[in-house]
């Protein structure tokens, strides 16, 4: 079963296609890496399936639901952490949760409390005086204290120090919960620490998605025809992330 | 969910709605102590301060509530949360209600009881006047708000919106002279008003309902667009504005068959087509300007580009009959047109006063009351040999007595309800009498002052040209009128009756006036030509 499923989604600002017909399915359970340089739709794609923005053609489902239609209790299963994210910045670090705890029937305070604690978020800073880091800190705790289905991390890692980023990676979100994780991002090493299935995209396309297995053994094909030696080819399966990542696009560009 | 998003706007707003609520206890405080005479400066002067500032601090507050969650962009937190639109709007409304309205209405009604009117009247009206605040003036500063993101954003629109405004007023004053506004500054805009407020108010919930269900950002600022244009272009037609005032109007004293009213030959008065120079008319067009009457300055700046006439003036003797004792008729408004024997209208007018002007009858003809009328020079040059007659479509509202009280004439106390609330006091040159009322205020009063043995001075007026039932201040709860009666003249001039000098056993008798009915009659009046030179 899919949490997430487009079909054919498009999205243009004026004369820029940001995206041109993109056709995801994220299965339930899966931690899923939406990956592609700046600009490639990502962020796009994720405002469009949380009915921030709307599409210019296509649909997106999430949860089940057509974005378009999206209604208080299907947004209750679904938290959402982003770098842009405005946060209400005049309310100090306690008063966001008192503020966000009645909004979810499904608050555990005890998951709260245990995660305000790991994160040291400092209940009587106002949110606009924390680092950026903290900020994100504060963003998932208030995202994950209401154990959503489904989590959505929007460059999660988009400047963040090596130790955050660790923190972050290693005590929760590589911990197993019973959620589907869709993570956007550019930084792919952390993306290859925590992704069971990835999709790449490169100015608004969509150029692989599945798991990281048939990454790999795609990646052996698109290698071999896109000027590696031979002898490189069958090494391509193990090949870091990133080495596939840049030439799958280099592929794809070349053939546009 | 309204509740969470109520309170975490409190917690960030509450020093401003602090802030709001202490500016109206001032308010309040100050309209106490400047009383029915204003005779502490210090309450004059802080409510002078205050007003704006209060304005200032209840908009502020709708907007700041609004722009807590702002509705154009896509990052804001809200968009994420589990929050219904409709609980977010409702805890915005709630918020301004809350921290604007029930201060206020607290303090109303204090302000009402202490002055000893009754409870369940002072309650009605306390919850109308903030029920009306909220809809005409804190909705709408909602609107503007929900389609900016911050204050900055909320300037800039409201200055383009001003210029569109004004220059909306221009096109339609140039292209229309004072016929663009039928109504304007007569006694029945409060209806051209009230069609205003509803139109700002269906535009306000136009914008609410696209910014928080659809967040059509650029939708709503066409609307908003529109509707300042429509503001100014969509204007009542006179014969529709009175019929609407002549169907709610409540009848009262004679009745408006019996009234009659025939015209005397008229009579030149004054001008007899010299010109105008352009100096003397853009005199007149800035004069017009600085005293913000743009009809007369397009007016005037058009006669200093064309036509340069000096207007002739008739006076029209009106004979009336059919009023009781008590009664006056007003006019709201009067066209008329000269024509010649075939009843071919050669020139269309109206009459220059767009008030009610009460039809007085002339002390040396009791039967008299006299009008004057005003066409171009060029025309009156083109007309003056030919037999022509001025006919008449008046517009007319008869004003009676439904009350009157006397009231000692030196701190003397009435109290009833039509009248309100009254009290007298004297200097040395006037006596007073200030009313305050609650709800619909009367507006037109006559008061007398008598003197012990009997005598008096003439009758003081005062009618306010407006016939708008109770449509409350933002800010006062209680309506203050008043008359000055004047005693004695510093220069000497003028001798009273009554002159002060026994005030403490004068009295004053002080006359309400409501409208009764509203009707049409037209009056023919022959033209007499000007005597030979």
């Amino acid at each position: 079963m899919s949490v997430i499923e487009t079909h054919d989604l498009a999205k243009s600002y004026g004369g820029f296609g940001a995206l041109h017909g993109l056709n995801l399915s994220m299965p339930a359970g899966s931690v899923f890496a939406l990956v592609g340089a700046s600009g490639a739709g990502k962020t796009t794609t994720i405002k469009i399936l949380l009915n921030m923005i709307a599409p210019s053609r296509g649909t997106a489902r999430i949860l089940g639901i057509d974005s378009r239609a999206l209604r208080p209790p299907v947004l209750a299963q679904i938290g959402y952490v982003s770098e842009s994210q405005a946060l209400p910045s005049r309310l100090r670090v306690g008063q966001f949760f008192d503020y966000l705890r009645p909004c979810y029937s499904t608050w555990d305070s005890q998951l709260e409390q245990q995660l305000r604690a790991q994160l040291r978020l400092p209940p009587g800073r106002r949110i606009s005086d924390l680092s950026h880091g903290m900020r994100l800190k504060l963003a998932l705790a208030c995202a994950m204290a209401y154990r959503p289905k489904l989590l959505i991390l929007d460059e999660p890692f988009s400047g963040l120090d090596a130790l955050t980023r660790d923190e972050m990676i290693g005590e929760f979100l590589r911990e197993p919960r019973e959620m589907s994780i869709l993570i956007s991002s550019h930084e792919l090493d952390e993306v290859e620490r925590l992704a069971t299935h990835v999709a790449f995209l490169d100015e608004g396309r969509l150029l692989f998605q599945g798991t990281l297995p048939e990454l790999r053994e795609h990646a052996r094909e698109v290698f071999s025809w896109s000027g590696h030696s031979r002898a490189e080819a069958p090494h391509a399966g193990h090949a870091p992330l990133r080495t596939i990542f840049v030439s799958m696009v280099s592929a794809a560009r070349a053939v546009r | 969910m309204i509740w969470p998003v109520f309170r975490k706007d409190w917690t960030l707003l509450w020093p401003l709605a602090v802030l709001v609520t202490l500016i109206q206890i001032a308010c309040e405080w100050a309209v106490y102590k400047f009383g029915f005479f204003g005779a502490t400066p210090l309450a004059r002067e802080l409510l002078r301060l205050l007003t704006p500032a209060w304005f200032i601090g209840v908009i502020a507050l709708a907007v700041a509530v609004v722009h807590e969650d702002t509705v154009p962009g896509v990052d804001q937190d809200w968009l994420i949360r589990p929050l219904s639109r409709t609980d977010l709007l409702l805890a915005k409304m709630v918020f301004v209600l809350v921290t604007v309205c029930l201060p206020m209405f607290i303090m109303n009604l204090v302000d009402e009881l202490a002055l000893g009117f009754a409870v369940l009247p002072s309650l009605g009206d306390a919850l109308y006047k903030e029920m009306y605040l909220f809809v005409c003036l804190l909705i709408p500063a909602m609107a503007v708000a929900s389609v900016t993101r911050n204050m900055i954003d909320l300037v800039v629109l409201v200055a383009a919106l001003l210029v569109l405004y004004a220059a909306s007023l221009w096109v339609s004053a140039t292209l229309f002279g004072v016929d663009r506004c039928p109504t304007c500054d007569t006694s029945i805009f409060w209806l051209q008003s009230l069609l205003q407020h509803l139109g700002l108010l269906a535009g306000s919930v136009a914008v609410l309902c696209l910014q928080y269900y659809q967040r059509r950002t650029r939708v709503s600022r066409g609307v908003l667009a529109a509707g300042v244009v429509l503001l100014i272009i969509v204007q009542l037609p006179w014969n529709a504005a009175f019929a609407i005032q002549s169907w709610i109007g409540v009848p009262r004293g004679s009745s408006p068959a019996a009234i009659r009213i025939a015209a005397d030959p008229a009579e030149i008065t004054d001008g007899a087509g010299a010109s105008l120079s352009r100096q003397d008319s853009a005199r007149r067009a800035t004069k017009a300007l600085l005293q913000g009457d743009v009809d007369t300055a397009v007016l005037s700046l058009k006669s200093v580009r064309g036509a340069r006439d000096v207007p002739v003036v008739f006076n029209v003797p009106l004979r009336i009959a059919g009023l009781m004792q008590d009664e006056f008729l007003a006019v709201d408004h009067a066209a008329f047109a000269v024509v010649d024997v075939h009843g071919e209208a050669l020139y269309r007018g109206t009459g220059s006063d767009r008030r009610a002007v009460p039809l007085i009858l002339d002390p040396t003809q009791p039967a008299v009351a006299r009008q004057k009328f005003e066409i171009p020079g060029s025309v009156y040059k083109r007309i003056k040999s030919r037999a022509v007659s001025l006919v008449v479509d008046y517009s007319l509202t008869l004003r009676t007595v439904v009350a009157q009280r006397k009231l000692r004439a030196a701190d003397g106390e009435v109290r009833s309800p039509e009248t309100g609330l009254c009290q007298s006091g004297a200097d040395p040159t006037i006596a007073y009498i200030r009313c305050k009322h609650i709800g619909r205020a009367p507006n037109c009063h006559a008061a007398t002052l008598y003197g012990p043995d009997g005598r008096h001075n003439p009758p003081v007026y005062s009618c306010g040209s407006d016939y708008r039932p109770f449509i409350p201040s933002p800010m006062n709860i209680t309506a203050l009128t008043g008359i000055d009666l004047p005693i004695r003249d510093a220069y000497g001039a003028a001798h009273y009756d009554v002159d002060g000098t026994d005030l403490q056993h004068s009295y004053i008798l002080l006359k309400v006036y409501e409208t009764g009915g509203h009707f049409h009659r037209t009056v023919v009046s022959n033209l007499q030509p000007p005597p030979a030179d």
